[in-house]
C-alpha cells in the first residue's frame, strides 16, 4: 500500500497526490497520514487473517484447539484500546484540520487576493472578476502565489466547483454563497470541473484554471478585456439558458451587482419565508 | 383518460432499452410457459405466493434479490463498457440521458431492490429459527411486506419501457430532481417505488422489533441470543427508526412535484440542503442496515466453521449496538463540502471516525474466533476471510475520507465509488452470499456444490480488486463520479483495467449461477438429512431441512448461548419433552398479493397522473384490508398426527452428532 503510494506520487497525473497549492498540499499530506494510521490496524488484520486460518485449519491436528476458549481480557482490552488510540490521533487531526482547512477560511498571505465570482449555469461556469469588471466562461485565471477568494453560487441546480491539484471543492447552490479559499503555489494549467452531477451537460462542465506570474494574468485581463462581449441582464440571460460543452468566451465588461442579482434572485424569496434560517 | 401516457412514452427507437425490455418479457413469457407446462400454477400459488410462512418469504425475497442483482448488474456492464470506449474523440454507445437513467437505476436497484431484500430475506429466513419461534409475530403483515416491495420491483422494471427512469443519480438530489430540471415521469418512478417498497420495509422491522422481544424461547435471554439475531434486531431498530424519515423526505419531494410546493426548488423559500440532510439522516442508517446483517452472518460462519465458541460475545454485541447509535449521528460526511464551517465538519467527522472503532472491535474479534480453533474452509468461510481482508480497506478509505480537508478533494469522486463499493460488495454482498450458502440446506435440504462456489469466490475476489483498485487511483487523478465521457488519456488504462474487472465478477455471478442448477442436478448426493449440516450452535440446525411449517414441534429451552451446540454437547433434548399438542398456524391468503396488485395500480396511476385510477388503486387497498381483517377464518390446527408423522421421519436430535 505505501508502496502503491510512494508510486502515485512520482505519476505526474496523479492530481490529488501532486498538489500545486498550498491546500492541497496539506490535503494531501493529511491523506497520507490517515492512511499510514489506519494500516498500523490493517497489516497485522490482514496477517493475522491469513496465519491463523491457515494454522488453524481443520487438517492441522497439531494446533490447539480450545473450542469453549472465547474470553481474554488482555485481547478485548487491547482490540478496544488500540482503535481508539488510532482513532483519537485521527480525531485531533480531524479537528484541526477542520479548522484550518475549513473552504470558508481566507489564507493568509502577503498577497492581496484576487476575488472572483462563480456561478455555475448549465452546463458550463461563469467566472466574473468584480474588480476588474471582465468575465469568462469555463476559463479562470489568477496570479501564482496569490490568495484566490472565489464566492459562489448557482443559476441552476447543485454543483461542486473543484480544482483536484490546487484542493478543496465547495458546493454552488441556488439563492446561497459558499466560499472557497485556493492558492497556487505553481504556475500551470490546471483541469477543472463540477464534482456534483448536475445532469445532461455534466460531462463537459469542466474548465482550465490558469495559475500564472503577475505578467500573464494581465496578459489574460488585457484578452479579456478585448473581447466584443459585454455581461450585462440580456446577455446573462442567454448565456443562462442550457448549453453543453460550452467553448471558453470572455466579456469585457460586467454589469455592477451580476452576482448578487443571481443569488437574490432565489434568496429573497427564502428570506421571506425563512427568517431565522437565514439568520435575519 | 391516461393521464401524461401515451404510446409514445415508449421508446421504440432504442435498440438497447427495446432489447432488454424484450428479454425481460421473453424471460416472464417462458416462466409462465414453464409453469403452465408443468401445470405448477395452483402450486405456486398456494404453496408460494399467497404463504405465510417466514421461511418462504425468505426464499421468494432472495429469489427476487437474485434477479434484481442481475438487473442491476447488467447495468454495471454497460456502465462499464461506455466508460471503457467513450475517452477522448469517442462518445461511446450510450448517451447522457440513457446513461444517466443507468447510474441512477443502478444503484436504486443495488440498494433497495439487492442487498436490502436479500437481507430481508436472511432474516426471514433464519431469524424466527434462531429463536426457537413457530413465525414471526405478524405473518399477514411480513407476507404483504413483501408485496409491497416487489411492487416497488415492478415499477423500477416498467421504467425500462414505459417512460423513463430517474436521471438525478440515485440520491435524486433537488433541484436537480425538481419539475423544473427533470420534468419527465422518471423522478416519479423513483418516489412511488420508493415510497411504496419503503412501507413494506418499515413494515418488515416492525414485525422482526417485535418478534425478536417478544417471541424468543423461554430461556433465551438477550445475551444469550444468536449474534445474528442479535444484527438483525440493530438492523430492524434502524429501519424503524430511520424509513420513516425517507418516506417523508420522498413525500416532500413528491410534494413539490405535483402540487408546486416548494420545500426544496430553488425559489419560492425552498431549500435543498434541507433534502440532502433528510436523505442522508435516512441514508446512513441504511448503510448500516445493508451491513450489520452481513456482520451477523460472518459471527454465524466463523463460529460454526471453527467449531469453537464465538471470541468476545458481549463485546460484539455492544460494538454492534454502538454502531447502531453512530449511524445516527453521522450523517453529514456525505456533504462537508456543502460549507458547513469546522466545527460541524469536524464534529461530524469525528463521529465517523469512531465508528472504526466497534468495527475494528467486531474484526479482531473474528480472528480470535479462528484463533485455536479447528477451521473448515468450506465456500461460506472462503466469503468470510475474503470480507475480512477487503473490508479492512473499505474501512480505512472511510477513515480518510472522514477527515473532512481530505473529503475536499476526494468527494464525489471514484475514489468515493471505490469505497463504498470496497464496503458494500465486500461487507454486503460477501455476506449475502456467504449467509445465502450457508443456510441454503436449511432452506432447500440440500447443500450447494463446493467446487463452483469456491470458483465463483475466486473470480468475485479477483473481479473485485481488478474493478476497484483502478478506481480507487482514478479518483486520485481527480475523476469525479456520474460523467460518462473523459477526455483525459491517462485515465483510459484503467478504466480498460476496471471493464477486464467487470467481465471476471461476472463470470464469478455465472458461476454462481451454475451452481445453483448444477447443486440442484447432483442434489441427491448432497442431501442433508439430520437437518444439521454443518454440525451447528444454533437452533435452526436443530430442526429438519427444510423445516416443517411449525417450525418447531415443542418449544425448545434455551440454556446457553449456542444452545443447540451445549445441547448436541450434553446430550440434552432439544425441545421439551412434552406431549405434542395440535399448533396454531395461520392459513396462507392471497390479501397479500390483492394489496400488492392495487398498490401498484397506485403508484402506476401516481406516476401518470391517471388519477381515476390512482383511486381506484386506493379504494382497492382499503376494501382487501377490510375484507381481511373482517375474516374470522384465518387460523388453523396443524393435527397432532402431522406433527407426530414429521417427528418421526425427523426425530428430535439428542446427544452429539454420529
Amino acid at each position: 500500500m505505501l508502496w502503491a503510494v510512494a508510486f502515485l506520487e512520482g505519476c505526474s497525473n496523479v492530481t490529488v497526490l501532486d498538489p500545486k497549492g498550498q491546500i492541497g498540499a496539506e490535503e494531501k499530506s493529511l491523506i497520507v497520514t490517515a492512511a499510514v494510521l489506519m494500516l498500523i490496524v490493517i497489516v497485522p488484520v490482514i496477517i493475522m487473517a491469513i496465519t491463523f486460518a491457515w494454522r488453524y485449519r481443520a487438517s492441522n491436528t497439531r494446533a490447539r484447539y480450545s473450542p469453549d476458549w472465547s474470553h481474554s481480557r488482555v485481547i478485548e482490552i487491547s482490540v478496544w484500546i488500540v482503535p481508539i488510540i488510532i482513532v483519537s490521533i485521527l480525531g485531533y487531526l480531524g479537528w484541526t484540520k477542520s479548522h484550518s482547512l475549513d473552504p470558508f477560511k481566507p489564507i493568509t498571505s502577503k498577497a492581496k487576493p484576487v476575488t472572483i465570482q462563480v456561478v455555475s449555469l448549465d452546463w458550463k461556469w461563469l467566472f466574473i472578476y468584480p474588480d476588474e469588471h471582465v468575465a469568462a466562461v469555463n476559463e479562470v485565471a489568477f496570479p501564482v502565489n496569490t490568495p484566490v477568494d472565489f464566492f459562489v453560487t448557482s443559476d441552476t441546480v447543485m454543483n461542486s466547483l473543484f480544482i483536484p491539484q490546487l484542493g478543496s471543492q465547495i458546493y454552488s447552490m441556488a439563492g446561497m454563497q459558499t466560499q472557497l479559499h485556493l492558492i497556487a503555489n505553481r504556475i500551470g494549467t490546471y483541469r477543472g470541473l463540477s464534482a456534483n452531477f448536475s445532469g445532461q451537460g455534466f460531462s463537459g462542465m469542466t474548465f482550465t484554471a490558469i495559475a500564472s506570474s503577475q505578467a500573464g494574468y494581465s496578459d489574460w485581463l488585457r484578452k479579456a478585456r478585448q473581447s466584443a462581449r459585454r455581461l450585462d441582464a440580456g446577455s446573462y440571460a442567454s448565456l443562462a439558458r442550457a448549453s453543453e460543452n460550452n467553448p471558453v468566451q470572455f466579456f469585457s465588461s460586467v454589469e455592477q451587482n451580476l452576482f448578487a442579482e443571481v443569488v437574490d434572485k432565489y434568496a429573497g424569496d427564502r428570506m421571506k419565508t425563512m427568517p431565522i434560517l437565514c439568520g435575519s | 383518460m391516461f393521464g401524461k401516457l401515451t404510446l409514445s412514452a415508449i421508446p421504440f427507437g432504442n435498440p438497447i432499452i427495446m432489447g432488454a425490455f424484450g428479454f425481460m418479457i421473453f424471460c416472464v413469457i417462458a416462466l409462465a410457459a414453464a409453469v403452465t407446462y408443468f401445470h405448477k400454477w395452483k402450486w405456486l400459488w398456494k404453496e408460494w405466493l399467497t404463504s405465510v410462512d417466514h421461511k418462504r418469504i425468505g426464499v421468494m425475497y432472495i429469489v427476487v434479490a437474485i434477479v434484481m442483482g442481475m438487473r442491476g448488474f447488467a447495468d454495471v456492464v454497460m456502465m462499464r463498457s461506455q466508460l471503457a470506449l467513450s475517452s477522448g474523440a469517442s462518445q461511446g454507445y450510450l448517451p447522457p440521458e440513457h446513461y444517466d437513467q443507468i447510474f441512477s437505476a443502478h444503484g436504486v436497484i443495488m440498494i433497495f431492490f439487492m442487498a436490502m431484500p436479500f437481507m430481508i430475506g436472511l432474516i426471514n429466513l433464519s431469524v424466527p429459527l434462531q429463536l426457537g419461534a413457530r413465525d414471526v409475530a405478524f405473518p399477514f403483515l411480513n407476507s404483504v411486506s413483501f408485496w409491497l416491495f416487489l411492487v416497488g420491483v415492478v415499477l423500477v422494471n416498467l421504467s425500462l419501457a414505459i417512460g423513463e427512469f430517474a436521471k438525478t443519480g440515485w440520491v435524486a438530489y433537488p433541484p436537480l430532481s425538481e419539475l423544473t430540471y427533470s420534468p419527465g415521469v422518471g423522478v416519479d418512478y423513483y418516489i412511488w417505488s420508493l415510497e411504496i417498497a419503503g412501507i413494506g420495509t418499515l413494515l418488515t422491522g416492525i414485525n422482526f422489533l417485535v418478534t425478536i422481544i417478544m417471541m424468543r424461547a423461554p430461556g433465551m435471554t438477550l445475551m444469550k441470543m444468536p449474534v445474528f439475531s442479535w444484527t438483525a434486531l440493530c438492523t430492524m431498530i434502524l429501519v424503524v427508526a430511520a424509513f420513516p424519515i425517507l418516506t417523508v423526505v420522498l413525500g416532500l419531494l413528491a410534494l413539490d412535484r405535483y402540487l408546486g410546493m416548494h420545500f426544496f426548488t430553488n425559489g419560492g423559500g425552498g431549500n435543498m440542503m434541507l433534502y440532502v440532510n433528510l436523505f442522508w439522516a435516512w441514508g446512513h442508517p441504511e448503510v448500516y442496515i445493508l451491513v450489520l446483517p452481513a456482520f451477523g452472518v460472518f459471527s454465524e460462519v466463523v463460529a460454526t466453521f471453527a467449531g469453537k465458541r464465538l471470541f468476545g460475545y458481549t463485546s460484539m454485541i455492544w460494538a454492534t449496538i454502538a454502531i447502531t447509535i453512530l449511524s445516527f449521528i453521522v450523517w453529514l460526511h456525505h456533504f462537508f463540502t456543502m460549507g458547513a464551517g469546522g466545527d460541524v465538519n469536524a464534529v461530524f467527522g469525528i463521529t465517523t471516525m469512531i465508528i472504526a472503532v466497534p468495527t475494528g472491535v467486531k474484526i479482531f474479534n473474528w480472528l480470535f474466533t479462528i484463533y485455536r480453533g479447528r477451521l473448515r474452509f468450506t465456500t461460506p468461510v472462503l466469503w468470510t476471510l475474503g470480507f475480512i481482508v477487503t473490508f479492512v480497506f473499505g474501512g480505512m478509505s472511510g477513515v480518510m475520507l472522514a477527515n473532512a480537508p481530505a473529503d475536499f478533494v476526494l468527494h464525489n469522486s471514484q475514489f468515493l465509488i471505490a469505497h463504498f463499493h470496497n464496503t458494500i460488495i465486500g461487507g454486503t454482498v460477501f455476506g449475502a452470499i456467504a449467509g445465502f450458502t450457508y443456510w441454503f440446506p436449511k432452506m432447500f435440504g440440500f447443500k450447494l456444490n463446493e467446487k463452483l462456489g469456491r470458483s465463483a469466490f475466486l473470480c468475485w475476489f479477483v473481479g473485485f480488486y481488478l474493478t476497484f483498485v483502478p478506481l480507487y487511483i482514478l479518483g486520485f487523478m481527480g475523476m469525479t463520479r456520474r460523467v460518462n465521457h473523459t477526455d483525459n488519456p491517462a485515465w483510459h488504462p484503467l478504466l480498460l483495467l476496471a471493464a477486464a474487472g467487470v467481465a471476471v465478477t461476472a463470470l464469478g455471478l455465472f458461476l454462481l449461477l451454475l451452481q445453483l442448477v448444477v447443486s440442484f442436478a447432483q442434489r441427491k448426493k448432497n442431501l442433508d438429512m439430520t437437518g444439521d449440516p454443518w454440525n451447528g450452535r444454533t437452533l435452526e440446525w436443530s430442526v429438519s431441512s427444510p423445516p416443517p411449517p411449525w417450525n418447531f414441534a415443542r418449544i425448545p429451552l434455551v440454556k446457553d448461548r449456542d444452545a443447540f451446540w451445549e445441547m448436541k454437547r450434553t446430550g440434552s433434548r432439544t425441545q421439551e419433552p412434552a406431549d405434542l399438542r395440535p399448533i396454531r398456524l395461520l392459513r396462507n391468503t392471497g390479501a397479500g398479493v390483492f394489496i400488492g396488485a392495487f398498490n401498484l395500480l397506485l403508484g402506476f396511476a401516481m406516476i401518470w397522473h391517471i388519477w381515476w385510477l390512482a383511486i381506484a388503486g386506493f379504494l382497492g387497498v382499503i376494501v382487501v384490508l377490510i375484507i381481511r381483517t373482517s375474516s374470522d377464518d384465518t387460523e388453523y390446527d396443524v393435527p397432532v398426527e402431522e406433527i407426530a408423522r414429521h417427528e418421526s421421519k425427523h426425530p428430535p436430535r439428542v446427544g452429539a452428532q454420529g
